[in-house]
């Protein structure tokens, strides 16, 4: 059952962040997260705050910065805006959540603040460096959104905060990535592991940069970042890869007792996703997600 | 609480109090009593309650009632007219897409919101439309088969 709580749908931002400075307070965007924990009790809301009228957290824009995508944009949205297009693997994992129905509910802010290890639009997102835009009655404060990521649903979001949106740097023209995931059936799962890679002058001494995401073997989603400097510069040869996907392995310690998938199935798919995602940018075969 | 919510449903307008513990799907069947909407894992992932809302379908079982105030809503009931069944409705029965019957008007909504937003669905996105909806009985393919016959009676239109 749901329980019966107070319910308010400000129309300010003003008067939102009024309403999350109270005590059991909780933001309601598209609701495929909070409504379903809500169900299940594993989330006791004394007041709801549904921020879906607030103008402030929409749209989907170029700004000086890159483009800036407001928290509250289904997910749906952001997957089939062109301005996101270059965003391959943001584009790949934002589509991959749920089902259509979800996505079009769902909204990328929403993604963000469930702090699920396993969130599907995060990898992408990291991998560009994105910035989240946090608003309270002190003002905005910008952060980098792997910063705001703590720990299994929690984020770095204090009380009267609101996520108002994230910033993605501009896209660069020598730049490609690339998203996989794992799951146990094709529709309706959730990652039972996932990487998302990013690459730009690939292979090239001295100019190579790739940039690596890994979702649903941390207790967040987290860069690679021991994995991303031994590869930095470099040519990419077999023995390197190899290398860098030991020392990413180090810091890549599953859960035991995933429903998904096990420690060990985990570990073996972030060596294989990472090399498919390589060589899928490089120009070789390419896979199906 | 108690909430004065404003609904349009299949271009009828509603006007409710509802509490906030009361879901869109609950609203549509036991206060609008509209019962083609149906209620199965009440949890996002089946579709069987799957309507259109403002142009999108979405899951009415993860929606709040008080969240939906202000919008258009079409159900399975809006979908034909009283003597005339939908395309939709139509193929559906010709390729015997529906046996036990619960998850079609879940599946007819997903379909039509297909048909509504593009012209010239591809078979990817017919499985993408369908692709979140169980069901137990068909095997899936009349149904997808139904949605491409109803597609190409449209593009006859």
């Amino acid at each position: 059952m749901i329980p019966n709580v107070e319910y308010r749908r400000p129309k300010t931002l003003e008067v939102a962040l009024e309403y999350m400075k109270k005590e059991g307070s909780v933001a309601l965007a598209g609701g495929t997260d909070v409504v379903v924990n809500m169900r299940e009790e594993k989330l006791l809301p004394q007041l709801l705050v549904d921020l879906k009228d607030l103008e402030e957290l929409k749209g989907i824009r170029e700004i000086p910065e890159g483009i800036w995508i407001g928290a509250l944009e289904p997910v749906q949205k952001v997957v089939e805006n062109p301005l996101i297009a270059p965003y391959t693997a943001l584009v790949e994992g934002a589509g991959s959540i749920g089902c259509l129905e979800i996505r079009y509910r769902a909204t990328i802010g929403g993604n963000i603040c469930n702090g699920s290890p396993s969130a599907d639009s995060l990898p992408g997102l990291l991998v560009y460096d994105a910035l989240a835009v946090i608003a309270s009655d002190m003002g905005e404060r910008k952060t980098s959104l792997e910063s705001l990521l703590l720990g299994p649903g929690k984020v770095d979001l204090k009380k009267g905060e609101i996520l108002k949106g994230i910033i993605l740097p501009k896209a660069k023209d020598c730049s490609k990535s690339k998203y996989y995931r794992r799951t146990r059936v094709k529709g309706m799962d959730l990652s039972g592991v996932s990487v998302a890679v990013y690459a730009e002058n690939i292979g090239i001494e001295g100019e190579s940069q790739i940039r690596i995401a890994l979702g649903a073997v941390m207790p967040t989603v987290a860069r690679a970042r021991r994995g991303e400097a031994l590869l930095a510069g470099k040519k990419l040869t077999d023995q390197l890869i190899d290398d860098a996907i030991d020392e990413i392995l180090k810091d890549v310690n599953p859960r035991k007792g995933s429903l998904r998938a096990n420690p060990e199935y985990k570990k073996k798919m972030v060596s294989v996703l990472i090399k498919k995602a390589l060589s899928e940018i490089k120009g070789g075969v390419s896979y199906e997600a | 609480m108690k909430h004065s919510i404003k609904v349009n449903i299949n271009g009828q307008l509603y006007l409710e109090e509802v509490e906030t513990s009361m879901t869109l799907l609950q609203f549509i069947r036991d206060k609008v009593g509209l019962t083609g909407t149906k209620s199965g894992c009440e949890n996002g992932e089946c579709g069987a309650c799957t309507v259109i809302m403002n142009g999108n379908p979405v899951r009415s079982c993860i929606i709040l009632a008080v969240e939906a105030d202000g919008a258009e809503i079409i159900t399975v009931e809006g979908l034909g007219e009283k003597d005339k069944l939908h395309p939709l409705q139509q193929s559906f029965i010709e390729t015997g897409a529906a046996q036990c019957g619960f998850c079609t008007p879940g599946m007819l909504m997903a379909g039509k919101a297909l048909l509504d937003k593009k012209k010239n669905p591809s078979n990817e996105d017919i499985t993408e439309a369908l692709g979140g909806h169980l069901c137990r009985c068909t095997g899936y393919k009349s149904i997808s088969k139904a949605v491409e016959v109803a597609l190409s009676k449209n593009n006859r239109n």
